[in-house]
């Protein structure tokens, strides 16, 4: 209804035309998912997000692959080298090309943020949409095991199973983040879900004699994709962080493999002596965070008209 | 509200209870405390690891260790002997891996901890409620743009990365200066048992200035965003219209009527706070070099030590409850509509 409205005044600077295009544009049928598109590109700082971290993507992933240099050692690769064209991101004391590390550094955290955000999404939905949707005893059970794991520090939990199993490899350190990541959108898909659950399209589908299983699959939680989404993309930023510090504190990957949060750790005295070291992956960080917050923001805007006013 | 806080309070127990039963079963499931020992160059003799097995309970079942670390209390048939060192009910926090006392550790260790977490928390407060209340004020402002911008910019920034920024930054301008301006290492300066009061005091105090500015940066972001939501929603709410229709002015209408509204839902995002600041100070206190809690708790999961392991994990659940129950209780105080019975 609201997008009919807008529509219906042109933006400043279409000129004429567009005004008197307006009954034709407001005819025009959108689906949900352009609807949401066309609002989410009017969000600027969004867009320019969404770009900035797909290439941040592409340099993961896909600079490995054209970049001469790999992550380990190489014999002909100066020491202690500063940014120069050979070496865009300097060399380390070792004998590492620091652009390499850093693209694999890049990919294996985001690899770790998109597995957890994975993970703790799809557990946190189904746990919170059924949580909320029995209630009763179920509810109660369900909410106090969630209650108990918020008491302890995430970190700590992380910690005791990362320190102790010494996971080495970057699917092992995602999947113990995943393993406890999916509190908050439980906590957040329950609380939807308690509302949804009296509304009449429930009791409709009830009165229809569909399932528990279908009217949760098929009606609640695709009606709480929206925060799902949005909740998606800070999971992703906060498993980065986290990640980070996992590997900065010695439980995360290990060496010969890297990370960022590795790659700090090793440069956390040559602030001053060798500031290529220390500042790139924390910029690489920073950026990742920064850029997937934007666009959870831009989404969240995007995906529920209403709160575009009034933000987080 | 008495009586609330009471059952609050005591259904804290079995909160706790299921959180350790939680860690010690993970820390179980996890390692073998006994395998350092055992690999150690030259070999330690079987004498050595029957005794150090017995020592720490790793003869007895999971269940077993579990009581006998909450009770300390042997019930009759034998289940749950012990050498009478253990015991949380009692005080005494079990033998460690490291042969130090866990008790005496901890509690050490809990007071440069707490005064690191609460300088931290409480400062961010007053940090994040100024620039939220100003950025609410101030709405798409210049000012709003940058404030908001620097709160996205926190909440993206890993906190050792600023820690190690920091703490480097201020050992360069030491050096540049020639003179000792910022302390960088440890919490406290040696010899600091044999100072008074005042020394002791300004002492800590100068130790605590570069670790709090980066773990403030943990809750500051969130708390400034959510003061400033809330903020705006009182601005656009009626009963501030009307103030202004009055004809009030623009001061009074902030102080009396807006702010005095807008602080009270803060106080919820104590406990999240408290708990963020907890986790951040493990990696603060690492960067530093503090001896608190949780340099303590690194090293314990380092050593596999699962008394000690549990030890923090029950102190600082019990931070977390009890800030909990105290936003629930002053969100009480400041807002006359919520009753407790």
């Amino acid at each position: 209804m609201s997008d009919l409205a807008r529509t219906a005044t042109p933006p400043p600077g279409t000129g004429a035309a567009a005004a008197y295009d307006a009954e034709a544009i407001t005819t025009k049928e959108r689906t949900q998912l352009q609807l949401v598109l066309i609002r989410f590109l009017r969000h600027r700082v969004a867009v320019i997000s969404l770009i900035g971290f797909l290439l941040i993507v592409a340099f993961a992933f896909l600079g490995p692959e054209l970049w001469k240099y790999d992550h380990l050692i190489h014999r002909e690769i100066p020491a202690d080298q500063p940014p120069s064209w050979g070496h865009p991101f300097g060399t380390t004391r070792a004998g590492h090309d620091y652009m390499g590390q850093i693209m694999r550094g890049t990919q294996q955290t985001l690899k770790v943020g998109f597995v957890v955000a994975i993970m703790s999404t799809v557990i946190g939905a189904v746990w919170g949409a059924i949580a909320g949707f029995y209630r009763g005893w179920l509810d109660s059970v369900m909410m106090r095991f969630v209650d108990v794991l918020f008491v302890i520090p995430q970190l700590v939990l992380v910690l005791v199973l990362a320190g102790m199993t010494r996971g080495t490899t970057w699917l092992h350190v995602a999947l113990i983040l995943g393993a406890f990541g999916w509190l908050q959108p439980a906590r957040l898909v329950r609380s939807v879900v308690l509302s949804l659950r009296e509304q009449e399209f429930i009791e409709a589908a009830k009165a229809l004699g569909a399932s528990d299983a279908r009217i949760i699959g098929r009606h609640l939680i695709p009606n709480t994709v929206g925060i799902i989404i949005v909740n998606f993309t800070l999971v992703i930023a906060v498993a980065v962080l986290v990640e980070a510090a996992l590997s900065f504190l010695g439980f995360g990957i290990q060496l010969p493999d890297t990370s960022l949060g590795l790659l700090i750790q090793s440069a956390q005295d040559a602030v001053f002596t060798r500031p290529w070291l220390f500042y790139f992956p924390g910029v690489f960080i920073i950026l990742i965070c920064l850029t997937i917050n934007f666009i959870g923001d831009g989404l969240g805007d995007a995906l529920d008209p209403k709160r575009a006013t009034v933000r987080r | 509200m008495l009586v609330y806080t009471l059952r609050r309070l005591l259904a804290m127990i079995p909160v706790l209870i299921a959180a350790t039963i939680l860690t010690f079963l993970l820390v179980d499931l996890a390692g073998d405390p006994i395998a350092p020992l055992r690999l150690r160059v030259p070999p330690v003799p079987e004498s050595t690891i029957q005794a150090t097995i017995e020592r720490l309970y790793q003869d007895r079942s999971t269940p077993e260790r579990y009581w006998i670390w909450l009770t300390g209390v042997e019930l009759p048939g034998g289940f749950g002997a012990n050498n009478g060192d253990v015991g949380v009910l009692q005080g005494k926090w079990g033998p460690s891996t490291s042969g130090a006392d866990i008790g005496s550790e901890i509690g050490q260790r809990f007071i440069v901890t707490l005064r690191l977490v609460l300088v931290a928390t409480l400062l961010s407060f007053i940090l994040a409620i100024i620039t939220g209340v100003v950025s609410a004020v101030r709405q798409y402002s210049i000012t709003d743009h940058s404030l908001t911008f620097v709160g996205f910019l926190a909440l993206a920034m890993p906190i050792f990365w600023l820690a190690a920024l920091i703490k480097e930054t201020g050992v360069w301008i030491n050096l540049q200066l020639n003179t000792r301006i910022f302390f960088t290492f440890g919490a406290t300066s040696p010899g600091y048992e044999r100072m008074n009061f005042l020394e002791k005091v300004v002492d800590a105090g100068s130790h605590l200035i570069l670790p709090t500015i980066a773990l403030m940066l943990n809750g500051y972001a969130a708390i400034s965003r959510f003061q400033r939501a809330t903020m705006l929603e009182v601005l656009n709410s009626d009963y501030v219209r009307l103030a202004r229709a009055k004809g009030l002015r623009n001061r009074v209408v902030m102080r009396r009527h807006a702010l005095r509204t807008a602080l009270i839902p803060v106080v919820t995002l104590m406990a999240l706070t408290i708990s963020a600041v907890l986790t951040g100070a493990v990696i603060t206190e690492t960067i530093f070099g503090w001896r608190g809690l949780g340099t303590y708790f690194v090293d314990s999961v380092a050593r596999i030590d699962a008394f000690a392991v549990l030890a923090f994990v029950l102190v600082s659940g019990v931070l977390v409850v009890v800030a909990n129950l105290v936003a629930d209780l002053l969100y009480a105080v400041l807002d006359p509509r919520i009753r407790y019975e």
